[in-house]
């Protein structure tokens, strides 16, 4: 919050809120901040003003950066090749003081699914970008040397990152703020794995925060794009300022006197970890148990040794992640921020390491080399599962012995991933070339959707979150359209006030729950477009905003009036794009199917609503197709002409910009 | 099983109480009002006479918010709040 109050300033002040401005604008942001094609072959560079009518249907962040990925990329070039498109989004509150409005939303093919390469960052670098005059980075092409994008106040220039290559994620922000000798500015960039092309390579900025899915920093690795630096001085202006900061402020207290965002600011997303594991919804050793035995040391009290502060990103009253120091073991001293609760599955339950340290460990290895946590976990974990059963032996992988619980082959792998070296190259192109090469029944093992693996959540008790992975468009996933409040037992007549239909309460049931998914599909996309945070939103709690708020919102930093339904409408709009965009390369109903394992093998632990449970292929496949047609696609997952109509999809790519 | 602040408040993870047969969900709560105070009170919304929708209150991992919900022998109450995400 600090942080973000120099932005607001304007004089005069009002008695009752220091920091209110009075200032009138004659126009918001929104409307002066430009989009700049960016082309590494050429070296040129474009602005252009974003259309108003884009606005109205996209909005901005990953609204914007699917429009411009559906209409800009050709179908089924190579995702490495120059031709492949990067997309940078601000969103569009990006700078009001609530919400987490500091984020980004970054997208390409991807080139680790071939599918919709997509993922959101929080931190810092968004504001930044948007005080330096631009709002969408569309960057082609490669360049010819290790280079950077410097983005200061309306200019754009293309710089040489010769001194930058090899650098991790953390020694090259710190360079290019010593080159700039500026310390505010702010930077995405990608670390050795980025350069080294594992399709699994995230972007990073600041010491946390991170696009982590799909394998945006391959992308980067693969145009020679070391980092995009962003200082800015333009102002930040709002249409209503004043009343905008008024509500913003209303919408802290509120959240911030909730028990989760005081849970949530206290423990991090760790939190979830004791309510999940106690009830046998976490998958461990890959997949052959769904609750970690002996795991009291993951418990999100054990971060206490560590931690010496909470902090935030830009717009956060919750301050959601650790900053923590490990001042003993081999690796030590380590200074980081987080781990989430993604990281403690991917190196805890799933590879069975049962200490803190060991995720503390892996959680800086994977972000100083700027790999997908996820991913990494997901593969290891697999990995390990193959070893286990004798699929691959010691020779297989230069000598690791990939053992549950073996953190000293943990670290090494995540080393030989991030260099693609030893075995860490047969997995550092994700999941389908490494069955490819594994072969046998290797890919009977791996929890993957679309080439992506999921998180480490065993969803075989819970049929809407199975049906959320399994759908979601960028592969398994839990951020594209999670009802994690389906977790909650809330009361039927809430539920029914809240997705429009009845849906039962019982998490393990399947009535109503394609609707629940759809709806959540249409608010993530929203909120990925606005450019807030997901946890501050109807993820964590049925009284977070949505989409009154968010109108209400819009209008007030942007004068624009969009209705809950119209919002709802542009979420929709957002989620079949990109179902144009998978449709196109190939992808169909097969594709939005679970491992088989779901439906074959039955959670052998946890409290009895957990155990025992298993998908049935029947009902699942059922609540496809009721899934489907609330979207108003075929039988085969294809929007129908009347529904393209009504969204204005018919006569996309229009190139409207 | 306690999750959260009332894990601190307790300063354990898991508590065995003996409740009284029949038990409900009830006898459990207030019992546990009476020894850690306030937190503790407010699983229950005195106004619905329900848990609050601002604790996660499970039986066997089965949510519930009736307070006269049965409680059986060796039957694990989980007291937690809504947290979302995997």
């Amino acid at each position: 919050m600090q942080d973000t109050i120099p932005h607001l300033m304007a004089s005069p002040r009002s008695a009752k809120n220091p920091w209110l401005g009075k200032r009138v604008v004659d126009e918001s942001m929104v409307w002066t901040r430009k989009v700049a094609y960016i082309d590494l072959t050429q070296g040129t560079i474009i602005a252009k003003p974003i259309p108003k009518d884009l606005r109205r249907l996209y909005l901005g962040g990953r609204g914007i950066d699917m429009y411009l990925l559906y209409n800009h990329l050709e179908a089924r070039i190579n995702p490495l090749s120059p031709q492949n498109i990067l997309l940078i989004g601000v969103g569009m509150l990006c700078g009001i003081p609530a919400l987490g409005s500091g984020r980004c939303d970054i997208a390409a093919k991807s080139p680790l699914t071939g599918a919709v390469g997509d993922s959101n960052i929080g931190g810092f670098f968004a504001p930044e970008l948007r005080l330096a005059g631009f709002d969408h980075l569309v960057i082609t092409g490669k360049a010819e040397k290790p280079s950077y994008l410097w983005v200061n106040d309306g200019q754009i220039e293309i710089r040489d990152a010769t001194h930058l290559w090899e650098k991790d994620t953390f020694e090259t922000q710190d360079i290019i703020r010593d080159d700039a000798e500026d310390d505010e500015v702010k930077s995405l960039v990608i670390g050795i794995a980025g350069e080294k092309q594992v399709r699994f390579a995230n972007i990073r900025t600041g010491m946390k925060n991170a696009a982590g899915r799909t394998g945006m920093g391959c992308i980067m690795g693969a145009k020679n794009l070391k980092a995009i630096a962003a200082r800015g001085t333009l102002d930040i202006e709002f249409a209503h300022p004043d009343e905008l900061i008024e509500y913003s402020l209303e919408m802290n207290d509120k959240i911030l006197n909730t028990r989760w965002a005081k849970a949530q600011s206290r423990w991090g997303t760790l939190i979830i970890y004791s309510n999940t594991n106690t009830t046998g919804l976490i998958r461990t050793r890959n997949f052959q148990r769904n609750r970690l035995e002996n795991g009291e040391d993951l418990e999100p009290e054990s971060m206490d040794r560590y931690t010496i502060g909470m902090s935030g990103c830009y717009g956060c009253s919750v301050h959601c992640r650790h900053r923590y120091v490990l001042k003993e073991g081999p690796y030590a001293p380590i200074f980081g921020e987080g781990p989430e609760y993604t990281s403690l599955g991917a190196f805890g339950t799933m590879v069975d390491c049962k200490k803190m340290d060991t995720i503390l460990v892996a959680n800086h290895l994977v972000n100083k080399y700027g790999l997908d946590t996820l991913e990494t976990g997901g593969l290891i974990a697999w990995a390990m599962e193959l070893y286990e059963k004798g699929i691959i032996n010691k020779q297989d992988t230069a000598g690791l012995e990939l053992t549950w619980g073996n953190e000293d082959a943990l670290f090494k792998l995540i080393k030989q991933i991030a260099h693609r070296e030893g075995f860490g190259s047969t997995l550092a192109d994700g999941f389908k070339p490494a069955i490819t090469a594994i072969g046998k029944d290797s890919a009977s093992y791996a929890i993957q959707i679309k080439g992506m693996s999921n998180l480490h959540s065993d969803e075989r008790p819970t049929p809407s979150l199975a049906l959320n992975i399994a759908t979601s468009t960028r592969g398994a996933d839990h951020l594209r359209s999670r009802p994690a409040i389906d977790l909650y037992g809330l009361p039927e007549e809430l539920l029914e006030e809240i997705y429009g239909v009845p849906v039962s309460a019982d998490y393990t049931s399947y009535e109503g729950k394609a609707h629940m998914v759809a709806w959540q599909e249409r608010l993530y996309a929203v909120t990925d477009s606005i450019g807030i945070c997901k946890f501050q939103t109807v993820f964590c709690s049925v009284n977070a905003p949505k989409w009154d708020e968010f109108s209400k919102l819009i209008y007030l930093t942007t004068d624009l009036q969009l209705s809950e339904d119209q919002l709802m409408q542009v979420g929709e709009r957002i989620y079949t794009i990109e179902r144009l965009f998978n449709l196109r390369e190939g992808f169909s109903r097969k594709d939005d199917w679970l491992p088989d394992r779901y439906f074959d093998e039955a959670t052998p632990i946890g409290l009895p609503i957990a155990k025992g449970k298993k998908i049935n292929r029947e009902r699942f496949k059922k609540m496809l197709d009721e899934y489907y047609l609330l979207h108003g696609w075929d039988e085969n997952g294809v929007p129908k002409k009347e529904t393209l109509e009504k969204l204005n999809l018919d006569q996309e790519p229009s190139h409207q910009v | 099983m306690l999750h959260a602040n009332l894990r601190e408040i307790v300063g354990k993870r898991e508590i065995i109480e003996e409740v009284h047969s029949p038990a409900i969900l009830k006898h459990l709560l207030d019992k546990l009002a009476q020894m850690y105070g306030k937190d503790f009170k407010q699983i229950v919304d005195q106004r619905e006479g329900k848990t609050s929708l601002e604790f996660l209150v499970s039986i066997n991992g089965q949510v519930t918010r009736d307070v006269y919900t049965k409680l059986n022998n060796n039957d694990v109450v989980m007291l937690s709040i809504p947290v979302g995400g995997g």
